[in-house]
């Protein structure tokens, strides 16, 4: 891969993740997101760049840890607001925009699961597509799949969204405060 | 006797450190691996994101691996309890990028680290009394 191609993807993958930053808390984001950034660069730098890992292979582990830790950083800002007294409206629009945020991932992993899907699984199916340079037919595939899965990832995600969330909040109420 | 005194010695010290802060809920003992590889990882020096990113994979052997979202997620907690803080200057200002930001162990961090490696002790120990441990004869110094 050319210097030139190279750094183009890292810039990519770059902007990628900082999109992904903005689904973080406010604060969060603002103590930590530059030095979440650089660290990303780094750590696509080592593990693309040097180590050879694919990109597909890199953002399955990224998405992962994201997903897990955003889920998270949500459920704690939820308990905090509880904790500082925040009224239901308050708690019922944050709990939007991160049911809203997480969609938004989801999309993005179901995105990503239906192409590794399609090109590890479609050209076994149907022996000779790739040989044919049928490409039209595999893109197509994964067109459709991409948008089947990400339909099931967001409605799976939002579920999981949902009673998180609503766990969180019957939580942090049973450790309010008498009179809080 | 020595082996009787070292082992007594523990024994004291894990009565007297480790289960008081057990039984008064306190939330440091013991810590969770992430926490506890990162605090190994800032024992030697201070480090930034993606150095103890780094090294905590290569300490546990590549059986805790770190992302930045879990990374800066347990960060924030480590400095919400004060087990870490922002190293005030940059190792070499003139080889590194700015941007970064370096963190070291406080007392508490340390304090807290030592009676988990105290209690990882205390439990090689007894299982080495227990003879759990197979083909090994342990020395814990």
């Amino acid at each position: 891969m050319g210097e030139h191609r190279r750094t183009r993807s890292r810039r990519r993958a770059a902007r990628v993740y900082a999109l992904l930053l903005r689904l973080y808390p406010r604060a969060h984001r603002r103590a930590f997101g530059e030095q979440m950034l650089q660290a990303f660069q780094d750590h696509y730098q080592d593990a693309v760049e040097a180590d050879g890992q694919t990109a597909l292979h890199f953002w399955l582990g990224v998405l992962g840890d994201e997903g897990k830790s955003l889920l998270r950083e949500h459920v704690a800002m939820i308990a905090a607001l509880r904790e500082r007294g925040a009224g239901h409206w308050r708690i019922l629009a944050v709990l939007a925009v991160q049911v809203l945020a997480l969609a938004g991932v989801a999309l993005l992993a179901g995105g990503l699961l239906a192409v590794l899907a399609v090109r590890l699984i479609a050209p076994r199916l149907v022996p000779g597509l790739v040989q044919q340079g049928s490409d039209v037919i595999v893109d197509g595939a994964v067109t459709s799949v991409s948008g089947i899965m990400s339909a099931i990832a967001v409605m799976l995600l939002l579920l999981i969204a949902v009673l998180v969330l609503l766990r969180a909040m019957r939580r942090a109420t049973v450790h309010l405060p008498q009179g809080g | 006797v020595d082996t009787i005194h070292r082992r007594t010695v523990l024994q004291r010290e894990y009565q007297v450190v480790v289960l008081p802060s057990i039984a008064q809920g306190e939330p440091l003992i013991p810590l969770t691996p992430a926490v506890f590889y990162i605090l190994l990882a800032l024992a030697s020096r201070e480090r930034h994101g993606y150095e103890i990113m780094k090294q905590v994979k290569q300490d546990s052997g590549g059986q805790v691996k770190m992302g930045t979202g879990t990374l800066y997620g347990s960060l924030k907690r480590m400095l919400a309890d004060g087990l870490i803080e922002e190293a005030g200057e940059r190792p070499d200002p003139t080889l590194d990028d700015e941007r970064r930001r370096y963190y070291r162990l406080t007392a508490l961090g340390r304090q807290a680290f030592t009676a988990e490696l105290r209690r990882y002790a205390q439990v090689v120990s007894l299982a080495g009394q227990r003879r759990l441990l197979p083909g090994a004869s342990l020395e814990i110094t």
